[in-house]
């Protein structure tokens, strides 16, 4: 059902950008454009889904089903039952349902809901372990909400401790932020909680790792 | 965490015989205080208090009274509630830090309350961790990468920050459990409350 071993993104991201990372790494994408920033990581989970890799979807910016539709349009075959939304988009209640297509969607009405966001993650990870999935990739679009509604320092232990609630769930974690929304040391600071730390240019079609708060060259990406 | 021999447990409990039994069970490796009824159990509750075991069902203040007190006063302890009900993840969300069910076994009494310690011990390295992040940040943002590769100030610290990193992993299994997990992250809404 699922693969196996470290995650090789050079299919999405190009060679040499970033070096494979375990199951349960954990990388931040950070770009000043949020669509093509976004277009990357539906990228990079559309490519773990079509593996029968388990994706967990947290949105904070955009409802789930407009979300999942275009994760389903990059698809090859979607499989709706290896799927799950937390949708942190919305109004109302902490709510759950299972769509038609299979996607076990939470609802979590207000994004500074650390805890329901926590929950949220949890029983989507279980959702996805019932359905046979054993690894996978998460996605959290964005962590510039989040910072707005919080603060950084929040931001950084919150970063930290789903990542390493994801890593112990063999579930690779792929986060984004808006660059232009943040000074560098708040980039920075929130880097620190990821493996890597890539840079997206704004017409999404290169990227650069970064290090030492130092840009490498960029690097063309494949085609999609 | 090692230095358990200094850790502090309040027993809040109206049964004498099961406050007995707990006392029994924790008093070989914490000092343990014991009050009889939710006044009683704020009236023994000082800073030095790292864990509190609160009976939900007592006469006078209830458990979730005593729970609203502590939280109120913004008091740095861990609490888990003894009931009669399993309940659900709802219980940490009302700001419990876990649950015991009724009978509450002698190992099981253990674990929760080094467990409840380990998690004030990954509170600490996380605080720790991330003052020293954001000292690292400030010196890069702030010098060149020439100047930063021959600091000592910035090896030392990148030093220490991979040492601390380190460490958060090995604490709590690296939170692999949901409970330790949530609980975790709901101390962050609490701080932003505050």
């Amino acid at each position: 059902m699922s693969s196996e071993g470290p995650y090789d993104l050079s299919a999405t991201l190009g060679t040499d950008t970033v070096s494979p990372l375990d199951a349960g790494g954990s990388l931040l994408l950070a770009g000043p454009d949020e669509d093509a920033t976004e277009s990357l990581l539906l990228g990079l989970l559309a490519e773990g889904h079509d593996r029968g890799e388990g994706v967990l979807a947290v949105t904070t910016e955009r409802d789930a089903e407009t979300w999942l539709s275009t994760l389903q349009d990059r698809t090859d075959r979607f499989d709706g039952r290896t799927v799950a939304a937390l949708d942190c988009h919305g109004e109302g209640e902490r709510t759950e349902e299972t769509l038609e297509s299979g996607v076990r969607v939470q609802r979590v009405p207000r994004v500074d809901d650390l805890t329901g966001i926590g929950i949220g993650i949890t029983s989507c990870l279980q959702a996805l372990t019932n359905s046979g999935c054993t690894s996978g990739r998460a996605g959290f679009s964005s962590l510039t909400t989040l910072v707005e509604k919080t603060n950084r320092e929040t931001v950084f232990k919150f970063s930290h401790v789903v990542t390493a609630r994801l890593d112990t769930a063999n579930f690779l974690g792929v986060f984004t932020v808006d660059s232009g929304a943040h000074d560098e040391e708040t980039l920075q600071v929130i880097g620190q909680s990821f493996d890597a730390i890539i840079d997206v240019r704004e017409d999404g079609r290169a990227v650069r790792s970064r290090n030492l708060g130092v840009e490498e060259a960029w690097v063309e990406l494949p085609d999609a | 965490m090692s230095a358990s021999a200094d850790a502090v447990v309040l027993l809040v409990e109206d049964e004498p015989d099961v406050a007995e039994t707990y006392r029994l069970v924790l008093a070989d490796e914490y000092d343990v205080r014991v009050a009889m009824d939710g006044d009683e159990g704020l009236e023994k509750l000082d800073s030095a208090v790292d864990v509190v075991l609160l009976d939900r069902m007592m006469p006078g203040l209830s458990g979730d009274e005593v729970l609203e007190r502590i939280r109120a006063e913004g008091l740095d302890c861990r609490v888990a509630m003894v009931t009669a009900v399993e309940p659900d993840y709802d219980i940490l969300d009302m700001g419990f830090d876990a649950y015991l069910s009724k009978p509450v076994k002698s190992q099981h009494l253990l674990e929760t309350v080094e467990n409840l310690l380990e998690r004030s011990a990954y509170d600490s390295l996380l605080q720790e961790y991330y003052a020293l992040v954001e000292k690292q940040a400030t010196l890069e943002s702030t010098k060149n990468r020439a100047e930063l590769e021959h600091s000592e100030e910035y090896e030392q610290l990148r030093e220490e920050i991979s040492a601390l990193r380190e460490e958060l992993s090995d604490t709590l299994g690296g939170i692999e459990d949901d409970e330790d997990f949530i609980a975790t992250i709901r101390g962050f809404d609490d701080s932003d409350v505050v």
